[in-house]
């Protein structure tokens, strides 16, 4: 570190995201955030100018669900800051550590309506796990370091810190060492459980006397890095399982009694399969309304285990039997313990679903000659390699990628889950891909989503990032459209894009090489191209306007009663 | 009939700028109107003892206490509160009810259901 006279609350910014393992962070520089720009030329933390903050937020999330990490973006006051909120309530939604630096106007500006003040504070308090305003420099480094402890702990979260034009100026007096290794506030410290074992062994009496149990898998086994415990647990029990959106790669899809995805675009085996269960073993979810369904009619028979990091998931939508309030590395090996000495009894339960495995398939039949993006996206799954990962945008394309592609972690599948934010994907990978340069990162996107974020391709080019994206264009914003026929009596209100742009030469505008193909047949040597350019490349994808997502739950209707594919 | 119910809340925090503000965010996010709300900084530390009274917002639902038990396993997260204590009191006979929430979710781990009590005693 550099002498500690020589700190400015800009420099000291720099020096704590070095200090806590930052290496890459986005953003974009304006007016009240220049001392902190200045101090970044001479940093060793690299920055990357994405071309939107909203993109720099994004970024910094496919760059936290890639590496497991903390994604860190910046912007300036005002609108800079504005433009951050949608990636900070995205992730909130998806529990994902981020670190949001905001420039403020100088503190004896602050609250006189200054040019580009805005009260990001009020602003952020809904869409943050916590926020900080820097009000003098004595402050700065224990609010930044509280918040990358904030951030990671417990059920993680997004978190703001606004600083000052004048403080990032000031020079910083009296730095003790000890300011910049501040010990945990209490409240962290007591995050950690010691459960007895009264808890455990109530599970595993519910799970022994159970004859149909299932484990519903959701996003918290990612988080919590505990894959490889839940695969333990599921080679140790074969108990049968499902998984959501955020927990794709969870379980590994060739495992025996696996039964795929859940909820309103999830198998027909999944779905009828915890319609019948009765006993769910929820694993880091938390039964969101598109994965249940209609609440009431949801798994109507099962008794509730419930295991989850955050006490205020436990009877939130559902009552639980017995919560399991841990980290997922702490109370799966002793779920795990405690089970073993009971012999489950669950053959018939088994042999029933795999029948409903064997009796669903996801059809990916269609006699067009035109492509069909559902069988499209599962050849790409077998054409990439294992250790793919693939984002994707909000809509059709986010769907039929879920239900066709396999993951073997859910790090590979970077997808705005909860808050559905369209215009995440190609942000997202680029995130990713500064996280793991020499992986292949792949984004699926559609034709609405695509333009929302359609600037960072100019992120891609100046990085020249080998991000490859399938742009899946049906020319309508076609989740809307589809629930426009189904539900709306056709009454296509403003989700019409046929005069959407020339996405070819969009992409070849930003050096980025593009073809578009409209056949079944062209397919396979467009992968093959795609995937040997040694660079990014934008893959083009004409389908039928009036492809739906199949099966579907209607919404507010129990997911025992999906609807099939239409004639 | 069923009545309005009102619930209290002594909530120690710490004084930050931005408590009270998350305070009655995360009350109105999750549907319940504010009936008084009394702050008084604690004579040592930099502390804050509050006083909130709230009820449902709109319809009465029919597990009240269980809603307001959800309200303090929100309010019990934000990061400046230090612990939530509830007294339930149906407004008419004055029936009491007490429970704590304090920030160590080992605290709240203690969930088993009576129906699951029974199952377990039967299996035993």
């Amino acid at each position: 570190m550099n002498n500690q006279q020589n700190y400015t609350g800009a420099s000291l910014t720099l020096s704590i995201l070095e200090q806590q393992g930052v290496t890459d962070i986005f953003g974009y520089p304006g007016g009240a955030i220049m001392p902190v720009y200045d101090a970044i030329y001479d940093s060793p933390v690299k920055h990357y100018l994405c071309r939107h903050e909203q993109g720099a937020a994004f970024a910094a999330v496919g760059y936290a669900r890639a590496s497991g990490k903390v994604g860190v973006c910046m912007a300036t006051s005002g609108p800079g800051a504005t433009n951050l909120l949608t990636g900070l309530a995205d992730a909130m939604a998806d529990s994902i550590p981020i670190i949001a630096i905001t420039g403020q106007v100088g503190t004896k500006a602050m609250g006189s309506d200054g040019f580009q003040e805005v009260d990001i504070i009020g602003l952020s308090l809904a869409c943050t796990k916590h926020c900080f305003q820097v009000k003098n420099i004595d402050q700065l480094a224990e609010f930044l370091t509280q918040a990358f402890q904030i951030a990671q702990s417990g059920r993680p979260g997004p978190v703001l810190i606004d600083i000052p034009k004048d403080i990032q100026m000031t020079q910083v007096e009296n730095l003790s060492e000890s300011a910049l290794q501040i010990a945990a506030e209490n409240k962290l410290a007591n995050q950690q459980t010691n459960q007895s074992s009264d808890e455990f062994q109530q599970a595993a009496k519910l799970i022994s006397t159970s004859q149909k149990p299932i484990l519903y898998v959701g996003g918290g086994v990612g988080i919590a890095n505990a894959v490889n415990d839940l695969e333990q647990l599921i080679k140790s029990t074969e108990i049968p399982s499902v998984v959501t959106l955020k927990a794709l790669g969870g379980v590994k899809p060739e495992r025996s009694n696996y039964l795929g995805m859940l909820g309103m675009h999830g198998t027909k085996a999944a779905n009828i399969a915890v319609q019948e269960c009765d006993l769910l073993i929820v694993v880091g979810a938390r039964f969101d309304d598109r994965v249940t369904g209609k609440l009431d009619e949801f798994a109507p028979h099962a008794k509730v285990i419930h295991m989850d990091i955050d006490p205020a998931e436990i009877g939130k939508r559902r009552q639980a039997d017995v919560a399991l309030i841990d980290n997922l590395k702490n109370s799966l090996p002793n779920l795990i313990k405690a089970i073993a000495s009971h012999k489950l009894n669950i053959n018939t339960w088994q042999e029933r679903c795999l029948e409903l495995v064997e009796k669903n398939p996801l059809d990916l039949s269609n006699e067009s000659i035109n492509i069909f993006a559902p069988a499209l996206l599962r050849e790409l799954s077998d054409t990439v390699s294992e250790s793919a990962i693939v984002t994707t945008d909000v809509g059709q394309h986010q769907m039929w990628a879920a239900q066709t592609m396999h993951f073997n972690h859910p790090n590979q599948f970077i997808t705005s889950s909860g808050l559905g934010t369209m215009g995440f994907g190609i942000p997202a990978a680029i995130g990713a891909q500064i996280s793991a340069p020499k992986t292949q990162v792949i984004t699926v996107s559609g034709d609405g989503s695509f333009m929302m974020n359609v600037q960072e391709l100019a992120t891609i080019k100046r990085y020249q990032l080998p991000v490859k994206i399938v742009l899946i264009d049906n020319s309508r914003l076609g989740m809307v459209r589809q629930w426009q026929e189904l539900f709306f009596k056709r009454r296509y209100s403003e989700t019409d894009l046929s005069d959407n742009p020339d996405f070819v030469t969009l992409a070849t505008a930003f050096d980025i090489k593009a073809k578009t193909i409209t056949k079944k047949k062209e397919i396979s040597d467009a992968f093959d191209e795609m995937l040997n350019h040694n660079g990014a490349y934008l893959l083009h994808v004409k389908i039928d306007a009036m492809d739906n997502v199949w099966p579907l739950v209607p919404p507010e209707t129990s997911n025992s009663k999906m609807i099939e594919k239409t004639a | 009939m069923k009545q309005r119910h009102d619930h209290t809340l002594q909530i120690k925090a710490e004084n930050q700028p931005t408590v009270l503000e998350r305070l009655l965010q995360v009350t109105r996010y999750r549907g319940f109107s504010i009936t008084a709300f009394r702050v008084l900084p604690t004579m040592t530390g930099n502390m804050l003892d509050i006083t909130l009274t709230v009820h449902e917002a709109g319809e009465f639902s029919d597990n009240p206490e269980n809603n307001m038990t959800k309200l303090c396993h929100q309010l019990n997260k934000l990061f400046d509160i230090k612990h939530v204590n509830l007294k339930s009191m149906k407004v008419g006979n004055m029936e009491c009810k007490s429970s704590k929430f304090s920030h160590s979710p080992s605290n709240c781990s203690k969930y088993v259901s009576q129906e699951m009590n029974n199952l377990i005693s039967n299996v035993n």
